[in-house]
């Protein structure tokens, strides 16, 4: 019966703080945004563990009695990913089954349930924090749609590139976009600036995918004319990273990907002929370049 | 009582030109095979709801784009809502339109236009050099030009998409500079004088009203003045908020044919007539030659 | 105006609208608006 409480407990409540507790542990290595520093995160996961054990604590306490109580629970429970649900199920469970107890032993049921249940509010302040950072950080993890495509010349394309660039900047136009056309001389120089560097720019002319060959052959003429000579790439319509420039709010926009494939920091929007939006773009390039030193 | 409608009207074609609610929330826009249509009044394509393009943008387009000097997709539509409707589109049509005379209900002091007519034709040259000329003529290397009507001054464009897609869009936001400061000042502007005056937007800068207003001569929906009934009382162009003295210039290019005068007269002299020819002003002209 | 001339230039004026448009869609005027309208150039409508 224990075994059984423990791995109800286990299961209700420790599936999604092992999720945060596996990413907590993970070493951040971006210059974040957000606040929580690598050991915070540790101190906190110490502190969930304390709290499921404080919860246990409370059960094993009237052990004889819960277990009575538990007997009578569905051993099928409803999978809850909610900790706080736990101490609602118990409740129910203790409300539809008052005859097997005397009314003093309902009262220290009761106890406990109010005592979990207090728990489970702290455990899911706690959760929250975590949940919070984690999914700062996922975003900064989040990573680039693998494509596969041809460059403008038709030589094959694909998303192996990041691994061999110590950043990739990649820039999403289309031909009849102002904005992006007057930013294509500065992201030559862009590029050339990071060849040195060991990263690149590479660009995805929208109008390109599927392989429109007139659309190719404008948007080489586009690219010829104001000197953009780094890769620009098509990819096929309906791929992933096509269904991702379906959900652009505006163009011209950049992302900066790091060497495993991973998009560093919000992807940033604008022509990069405007200083303030360079500033913002070479904030993500030097973070990206600090990172693949350290690693 | 077409008071009452057209108020009804105008909120249903604002809803009708931005139908797809929910890009609202999602920050993002439709991009179906509506927006290879236009809407008949102002309505930016970057507004999250808009079903349709905005005949103005589309025009700056056309004409901007490196392949063509001129628009006639988009003239040919323009004409057919002129000769169909003339300015019938921005009395009960146009989404800025309503925005304005909802601003106007505001209870503060009213100023009239009435002494600010030269003003009117300040939107002819926004028509001309702004949409029609500048994208065609000032290009970049490539042939392109850029939409200047829609980038430097359309304060439609900031209220329905710029404004919600920076609420939507960290991105956008982000994105926002002193192009974006400037038309935000303008329609700021555009605001505070639509509380004071009525519709100064129609009346001074849109481009769109200035096209219509010039096809509201040959325009099939038109009013009539019965000269039989008109008792000269001139209670018609005191109620007049765009100006227009309706018994001497029915179809005038400044009327929005928001019927204030059809309501104000005592006799039912005026009318909303369709179709063909023109019984208007020949009429009323008539009736002078052979006064008594 | 008089009547008839001013019925004839609302038709003369139809017949052009229309045909404008034809030539509009066969110059390829129509994809050009569609292409622009589903892609927002930022700055042209006045982000930036």
């Amino acid at each position: 019966m224990k075994k059984l409480m423990g791995a109800f407990l286990a299961m209700t409540l420790l599936f999604p703080l092992a999720a945060c507790g596996a990413k907590g542990a993970a070493p951040s290595n971006e210059a974040s945004e957000d606040t929580a520093a690598p050991s915070a995160d540790g101190e906190r996961d110490e502190e969930i563990r304390e709290k499921i054990a404080e919860i246990n604590a409370v059960l094993e306490g009237n052990a004889e009695l819960w277990n009575q109580l538990i007997e009578k629970m569905d051993t099928q429970p409803n999978l809850i990913y909610d900790g706080k649900v736990y101490s609602q199920y118990l409740s129910e469970t203790l409300d539809a089954n008052r005859d097997l107890f005397s009314d003093k032993e309902l009262q220290v049921l009761m106890e406990d349930i109010e005592r979990i249940k207090m728990l489970e509010d702290e455990l899911a302040a706690l959760d929250e924090g975590g949940t919070r950072n984690t999914d700062a950080r996922d975003a900064s993890q989040k990573a680039f749609p693998a494509f596969e495509g041809r460059d403008l010349d038709g030589k094959k394309v694909d998303s192996s590139l990041f691994a061999g660039n110590a950043v990739t900047v990649v820039n999403f136009w289309f031909s009849s976009c102002e904005a992006c056309v007057a930013e294509l001389g500065k992201l030559d120089e862009l590029n050339r600036a990071l060849q040195e560097k060991g990263g690149a720019v590479i660009g995805f002319n929208t109008d390109t995918f599927g392989g429109d060959e007139k659309a190719i052959a404008e948007a080489k003429g586009i690219l010829e004319k104001k000197s953009a000579r780094y890769q620009n790439v098509w990819i096929e319509k309906g791929s992933d990273l096509a269904d991702l420039t379906n959900g652009f709010a505006g163009y011209p926009i950049t992302f900066v990907v790091d060497r495993n494939g991973n998009i560093v920091g919000d992807p940033v929007l604008g022509g990069i002929d405007n200083p303030a939006v360079m500033e913002l773009l070479q904030a993500q390039i030097d973070t990206a370049l600090q990172q693949d030193k350290q690693s | 009582m077409l008071a009452r409608f057209r108020g009804f009207a105008q909120a249903g074609a604002t809803l009708m030109s931005n139908i797809h609610l929910p890009n609202f929330f999602r920050g993002e826009i439709y991009r179906g095979a509506g927006k290879a249509v236009c809407v008949p009044g102002l309505n930016c394509y970057s507004c999250p709801g808009a079903a349709a393009s905005c005949p103005i943008g589309a025009l700056q387009a056309t004409i901007g784009s490196s392949h063509f000097r001129f628009a006639y997709y988009i003239t040919g539509i323009l004409i057919l809502f002129g000769v169909l409707l003339g300015r019938f589109i921005c009395g009960f049509l146009c989404p800025f339109g309503w925005f304005q005379e909802l601003a106007h209900k505001l209870p503060t002091k009213k100023l009239s236009t009435r002494r600010l007519k030269p003003l009117r034709y300040a939107k002819y040259a926004v028509l001309l050099a702004l949409v029609l000329l500048l994208p065609a003529l000032l290009t970049n290397d490539l042939g392109m030009g850029s939409p200047y009507f829609c980038k430097y001054l359309c304060p439609q464009g900031v209220l329905e998409g710029a404004l919600p897609l920076a609420l939507a869009n960290s991105g956008i936001r982000a994105a926002l500079g002193s192009l974006f400061s400037l038309k935000l000042a303008v329609l700021l502007a555009v605001i505070i004088a639509s509380v004071v005056f009525f519709r100064p937007f129609c009346k001074w800068i849109c481009p769109l009203g200035a096209l219509y207003a010039l096809f509201n001569k040959v325009s099939l929906l038109r009013l009539q003045v019965d000269p039989l009934r008109c008792v000269s009382c001139g209670r018609c162009a005191k109620v007049c908020k765009m100006d227009v003295d309706v018994t001497t210039a029915p179809n005038h290019s400044e009327c929005i044919r928001c019927g204030m005068c059809i309501g104000a007269c005592p006799n039912e002299a005026i009318r909303f007539r369709y179709g063909f020819g023109a019984k208007g002003v020949d009429a009323t002209r008539q009736c002078d030659e052979t006064s008594i | 105006m008089v009547v008839e001339k001013k019925a004839c230039t609302q038709a003369i004026l139809l017949a052009a609208g229309g045909l404008s448009i034809v030539l509009g869609i066969l110059r390829g005027e129509m994809a050009e608006v569609l292409a622009k309208a589903i892609k927002i150039c930022l700055e042209c409508v006045g982000i930036g």
